[in-house]
């Protein structure tokens, strides 16, 4: 891991607002008495910080083509019919399937040359230090839905759904910008 | 974070668990696969770093982010 923190700090220096890689926060060992060491890595949590039911859909999507799909006992008619999924995290084939029936997809022509310029520059730098296996964490929600950002571009649009304030409650915020991914190697005899 | 077009959506995305590199557990995945499962190496998520990429940002540019049309 230390390993490659002086290349990681070049290519967030060099992409700074580019780079979609979570951000690494702290690389931490905690040692107790009868515990053998603990290595913590803290992360940013990139998911908004809303109410996850407020999110439409989450995707975390690798292109590969094994065992990627969480609604597969879901007919068509269950997934358009059905709430959407908020937090639970959903997987490429229901993103494909997803996409063609809720039509989500739809960004700006400038939007998207960004976004596979910036993915690419992202996948060189982790190519370059062989790293895999990682995915894509898409957080789709709807225009109105929680958020602050949100409510600019409802002004102009009447149809939207109404407006709803945002409600945070202490246990989101305490989670917000942190994940912990631990490696928990057991506890010592 | 982006709008769509429409002003219907929001998007978030990021780019995570990407601390993993092809190791020997990594290869030991594949072998077992292959053995056990049958599959088709090069359809699994255990891929070297390389083709990994290559496969991901193909499938962003292709599948995940449709490639607008020209206005």
């Amino acid at each position: 891991m230390l390993r490659v923190l002086p290349s990681y700090v070049e290519h967030l220096e060099k992409n700074t607002d580019k780079s979609y890689l979570a951000k690494l926060f702290g690389i931490f060992t905690i040692s107790m008495a009868k515990f053998t060491p603990l290595s913590v890595i803290i992360m940013e949590n990139t998911l908004p910080n809303i109410d996850h039911a407020e999110l439409q859909f989450t995707f975390d999507m690798k292109g590969s083509q094994i065992n990627r799909e969480v609604l597969k006992s879901k007919t068509v008619r269950d997934l358009r019919t059905d709430r959407p999924t908020g937090g639970q995290v959903l997987k490429d084939f229901d993103f494909l399937r997803l996409k063609e029936l809720k039509k989500f997809i739809n960004f700006h022509n400038d939007d998207w040359s960004t976004i596979i310029s910036n993915i690419s520059q992202d996948v060189a730098y982790l190519q370059s230090q062989r790293f895999m296996d990682y995915s894509l964490l898409m957080a789709i929600r709807k225009v109105g839905d929680g958020g602050e950002e949100a409510r600019d571009t409802t002004e102009s649009n009447g149809h939207f759904d109404i407006q709803r304030t945002a409600t945070h409650s202490k246990r989101q915020l305490d989670e917000n910008y942190t994940k912990i991914m631990g490696k928990y190697s057991g506890y010592k005899k | 974070m982006f709008i769509s077009q429409d002003r219907k959506w929001i998007y978030q995305i990021s780019v995570i668990d990407y601390l993993q590199t092809f190791d020997r557990g990594k290869k030991m995945e594949v072998l077992a696969k292959r053995v056990f499962k049958n599959v088709d190496p090069t359809r699994l998520s255990a891929v070297p770093s390389d083709p990994y990429g290559n496969r991901f940002v193909e499938f962003m540019k292709n599948s995940v982010f449709e490639k607008p049309l020209e206005a």
